[in-house]
């Protein structure tokens, strides 16, 4: 069945912290009633996408994300997008896309492709 | 053993037929997966032993004409030591995790700016214990357990829905913030000044915007209350520090209120009072110009281009740094130490690998509120961060 929320395009607010289950991957804590709102389910991959910088995530719900959005864990993928001004909160834009989430080795990539 | 997870230096943990007890998930993983991922000895991508090693680590030290050591917040206070001989010896800067995390609130503490306590007398006399900007679920998992907000202390004995009164603040309903029900409050803050503002209103008994009065009254019923700080009040505060620590001093009139920096790596704290006790500052310290300034922290040396190599220990800053410093990063030479094989010791021009502080090797570390404590390993490396730093300081 098409699902309409894969065409649309949300601004949420994300919040920076440590997390002990999962750093390893690419994954985005979304809050349910966000989650449900914006019409992604639990293990979606969603691009999050900051100024010109954006990431795949998997997305799992957590009943202690910020209302109005996520929780990205302490990471490689949250430091790609997030700079000193925004070090532990951020506003961005989250989507539903195809695929699998990113790897740490395509951030280094990116670091490194840069020189 | 003690558990070099965190910085709560957890002194209790016990091997017993290879299972480890009472470590907390974050500490279980630290010691069970300690021989995974193990860094190798590599120059220019190409393995080497030991000896090559080193020897390159000081030729590019050498030619270095701006470098920078970096790091050592996981590290034994005894590598620290070293480090800082070698930043001085190559007139060089030097800086490590603390000037983007808590290093203002150590440095207020070590110059008696604000007043701080530990966390044993905490456990013993604390009334109100305020956890702002962190999430110690998470970040200190043993934290509340062990010091803060469950033990039963001297002067705490009735236990924590009677004898504690909990105050969490966020900008989300975090596990800890779902734990303030009886005797407790959750305060979700927006703005963190405008908090500060409202407490100091409150002790002063006027109405202050955030609901906070009653914290205040509560406060000044005990004579000992605690804040524990994390990053969350580090970014919320904006740079505005000095209003923070006056709030806290301003407090101190009203109801004895003491400040511990809560949640970052197992020796920060050890590497700021290492640096303080040499040179008298805390961190981002160049040994050119004699001072601490915000432009020597790591991050602004490698955005201004102000470094060309960087002697990185026990630190992973490609994955830990935002991006437009880690793509720098990857711009200068590295000679990495680290016991495992992080992203930023595999695209180092050197690699060295070292031990686990406090698993494969001793020394003395600093708990988040000042507490000496000797590690016990569990193994014995005959390499450490010590004898390879104590080596490049010879080579040099």
């Amino acid at each position: 069945m098409m699902r309409i929320a894969k065409f649309l395009k949300f601004e949420a607010f994300f919040v920076v912290a440590r997390y002990s289950w999962e750093q390893e991957k690419a994954v985005v804590y979304l809050n349910p009633e966000f989650a449900k709102k914006a019409g992604i389910k639990s293990d979606d991959v969603v691009l999050i996408t900051k100024g010109e910088r954006s990431l795949k995530f998997r997305a799992k719900l957590l009943e202690t994300a910020p209302e109005n959005g996520g929780l990205i864990p302490n990471s490689i993928f949250a430091n790609y997008l997030l700079d000193f001004q925004n070090f532990k909160k951020f506003n961005a834009y989250v989507e539903i896309v195809e695929g699998e989430e990113s790897k740490a080795e395509e951030v280094i990539r990116r670091i490194t492709e840069k020189k | 053993m003690i558990c070099t997870g965190c910085s709560c230096l957890c002194e209790d943990i016990e091997i017993q037929d290879s299972k480890i007890l009472n470590a907390c998930e974050k500490g279980y993983k630290h010691i069970s997966r300690f021989k995974e991922s193990k860094a190798k000895n590599r120059v220019y991508g190409k393995e080497v032993d030991l000896d090559k090693a080193i020897e390159s680590a000081v030729e590019i030290l050498k030619s270095a004409k701006s470098p920078a050591i970096y790091g050592l917040d996981t590290t034994t206070v005894e590598a620290q030591r070293i480090a800082v001989k070698i930043a001085e010896k190559l007139n060089g800067y030097i800086d490590d995790n603390s000037s983007f995390c808590l290093g203002e609130f150590v440095e207020a503490i070590l110059r008696k700016k604000i007043p701080s306590a530990t966390l044993d007398e905490v456990r013993d006399y604390a009334y109100v214990l305020v956890y702002w900007g962190t999430n110690p679920y998470h970040s200190i998992p043993r934290h509340m357990s062990k010091f803060t907000y469950y033990p039963r202390g001297k002067k705490r004995n009735r236990g924590y829905d009677e004898d504690r009164f909990l105050v969490v603040i966020d900008v989300r309903r975090s596990e800890t913030a779902k734990l303030a029900k009886k005797n407790a409050k959750f305060i979700k803050v927006e703005d963190d000044l405008e908090l500060v503002d409202s407490f100091e209103r409150a002790l002063e008994g006027k109405a202050p915007k955030y609901d906070v009065a009653e914290i205040a009254r509560e406060m000044k019923k005990a004579d000992f209350n605690a804040i524990f700080g994390g990053l969350g009040l580090k970014y919320g505060l904006r740079g505005n520090y000095e209003k923070f620590f006056s709030f806290l001093n301003k407090a101190n009139k009203f109801a004895p209120l003491y400040f511990i920096p809560a949640g970052f790596h197992s020796n920060m704290r050890g590497f700021n009072e290492t640096l303080f006790e040499e040179v008298g500052e805390v961190n981002k310290f160049s040994f050119i110009e004699k001072r601490s300034d915000p432009n020597f922290s790591f991050p602004e040396l490698l955005k201004n281009k102000k470094i060309d190599v960087a002697l990185i220990v026990g630190t992973d800053p490609m994955s830990s740094l935002p991006f437009d410093v880690s793509e720098k990063l990857y711009e200068i030479k590295k000679v990495v130490l680290d016991p495992r094989e992080t992203f930023t010791a595999k695209n180092a021009e050197v690699s060295i690998s070292s031990a686990f502080s406090g698993i494969e090797c001793g020394g003395e570390m600093v708990r988040s509120d000042g507490v000496r404590v000797k590690l016990e390993p569990i193994e014995k490396a005959e390499i450490d961060d010590v004898y390879i730093l104590r080596r490049i300081l010879e080579g040099l």
